[in-house]
């Protein structure tokens, strides 16, 4: 209170308002005169230490709170929290990358070699450890099935016929793409394409749904539908422009069914190669989208990759392209 | 309670049992939510980060030594502000009525800055519906200058009123020493404006 400021108060205000000052001109002379000496992440901490020095000076010199009640205090402090609290959490939620993953890529690797060890041994019964979905390719043409009926050597040639059909297969897969071919070998997969759906599910709902909606449905006039939509995309030879959208996002007008749709899509970088081959994936197949496709090669985690070191060009010009 | 405390407590004005005067615990209050207001704008601010896909982008928009000017600035008026409520603590009038003027002047300076800036930024192609850095720094630092210049015409309403009606020492003071807490708070939010959005960019 006021009674305890013996001292002349005002020289105390002289001082912090030097001090505030000289610390104003240090950021500044941080930021503008490049420190060679310093790494980024020192410059970062310092910025910010030397903000949480200025914060908490004039809170507690200008606002008083050093000698008044603590009850303005704690009213401050709680909102204080919650601001950081929120401040920290919801970058955090928007950029985690993980969550579609729950088990892990060592153990999704070692669940497919088991798949590959049962599947050569006893065709009849379906592992247990196997999460995917196998899916129907109404592309898949019956001449393809012929090759496959003739090829005695089994899984793995199989694989890579179905990722020679994706058209970007490199020469030299990891171990980690042979074993999810393995699984592709299974009697059922003639023809089939092979994806882990309930990833592709996983990432759409952490990521996609608050926009595109949960049936894929879009909001009318302020977000385009993915429903109906993706096929007629996919079907004009838009399989690439799908995935470079997922990756560098889209902006401008563009119109879906006869309605124009003028937002901003941001890009998704930060999700995993294997993450967006999966939600593509998904996005092409969920919500009745599959019957729709005339021919549908599975996106994989190596064309995700590859669309990520090239230059997407004018997505808006691209997808003009595919209208025609 | 009896009823001659309750008088007890109506002739004391605004204070209730807490014994703090209940202006200022409302203003700490709305303080402690205005916090969250902008621990919400800024957390948008920094999700959208990077995420723009045409310019301008902040490094090329952003001018620092301006911002360090108005940033400065801002601080100073807080000095000021808190100078004028000392000089009216101790009825010291023409120095509060000095001290307040010169806190809505510099606060002034800093929101004449704020128009220059987004006025430059338009002229540079940068609008709220440009890109996403656009629409969140907009939002942002137009709510903060909002808050500025509602503290600038609490400040002259008050100014004014101490011309037209006797106000001195510390009864007065409580209603000032509010607005000083919102002063210093826009202030605060501004330090740290100036070192998550404008800083940053150039680490």
């Amino acid at each position: 209170m006021s009674q305890k400021k013996k001292s002349n108060p005002v020289a105390t205000y002289v001082i912090t308002a030097i001090i505030l000052a000289i610390i104003t001109y240090i950021e500044f002379a941080i930021i503008e005169y490049e420190i060679a000496w310093l790494s980024s992440a020192a410059i970062l901490f310092w910025l910010i230490a030397l903000s949480v020095v200025k914060f908490i000076m004039v809170v507690a010199i200008f606002m008083h709170l050093k000698d008044d009640e603590l009850t303005y205090t704690g009213f401050f402090s709680s909102g204080m929290l919650l601001a950081l609290g929120t401040f920290i959490v919801l970058p955090i939620l928007f950029t985690v990358a993980s969550i579609p993953d729950p088990i892990g890529p060592e153990v999704r690797a070692q669940a497919a070699e088991q798949t590959q060890e049962a599947g050569n041994g006893d065709l009849s019964t379906p592992p247990p450890a196997d999460r995917s979905t196998q899916i129907e390719a109404p592309g898949a043409a019956p001449a393809d099935a012929t090759v496959r009926d003739a090829d005695s050597t089994g899984g793995q040639e199989t694989g890579e016929e179905a990722q020679a059909q994706a058209g970007e297969a490199p020469a030299d897969e990891d171990a980690q793409a042979v074993a999810d071919e393995g699984e592709e070998a299974e009697p059922a997969a003639a023809g089939a394409i092979d994806f882990d759906r309930e990833q592709g599910e996983a990432v759409y709902a952490a990521n996609c749904v608050s926009c595109h909606q949960g049936e894929g449905q879009g909001l009318p006039g302020v977000f385009p539908p993915l429903a109906g939509h993706i096929p007629d995309l996919i079907n004009a030879g838009g399989r690439d422009y799908v995935i470079d959208v997922v990756l560098y996002g889209l902006q401008g007008p563009i119109e879906v069914d006869g309605q124009t749709y003028n937002g901003v899509m941001p890009a998704w970088q930060q999700l995993s190669d294997d993450d967006i081959a999966a939600v593509v994936n998904h996005m092409a197949t969920a919500w009745g989208n599959e019957e729709q496709l005339d021919e549908f090669a599975v996106v994989t985690e190596e064309d995700v990759a590859q669309h990520r070191d090239q230059d997407p060009g004018d997505l808006l010009e691209r997808r003009a392209a595919l209208a025609q | 309670m009896s009823s001659a405390t309750v008088a007890a407590a109506q002739a004391q004005g605004d204070h209730r049992s807490t014994n703090l005067p209940d202006i200022k615990l409302l203003m700490w209050l709305f303080l402690a939510s205005d916090c969250m207001m902008f621990g919400a704008l800024i957390a948008t601010y920094m999700i959208y980060r990077e995420r723009s896909l045409v310019g301008p982008f902040p490094v090329d928009v952003f001018d620092i030594p301006l911002t360090t000017v108005s940033t400065f600035v801002l601080l100073m008026s807080s000095f000021l502000m808190v100078l004028a409520l000392h000089y009216l603590r101790v009825n010291d009038i023409p120095k509060f009525r000095l001290w307040t003027f010169g806190t809505a002047f510099f606060g002034s300076i800093f929101l004449g800055f704020q128009i220059y800036e987004f006025r430059h930024f338009v002229d540079l192609g940068l609008t709220v519906h440009q890109n996403l850095f656009g629409t969140t720094f907009f939002i942002l630092t137009g709510t903060h200058g909002v808050h500025v210049a509602l503290g600038v015409l609490m400040l002259l309403g008050f100014l004014i009123s101490s011309y037209l009606r006797p106000t001195t020492g510390e009864s007065s003071a409580v209603y000032l020493d509010v607005i000083a807490l919102y002063w210093h708070f826009v202030d605060i939010v501004w330090i740290v404006i100036f070192t998550v959005i404008y800083l940053i960019e150039f680490v």
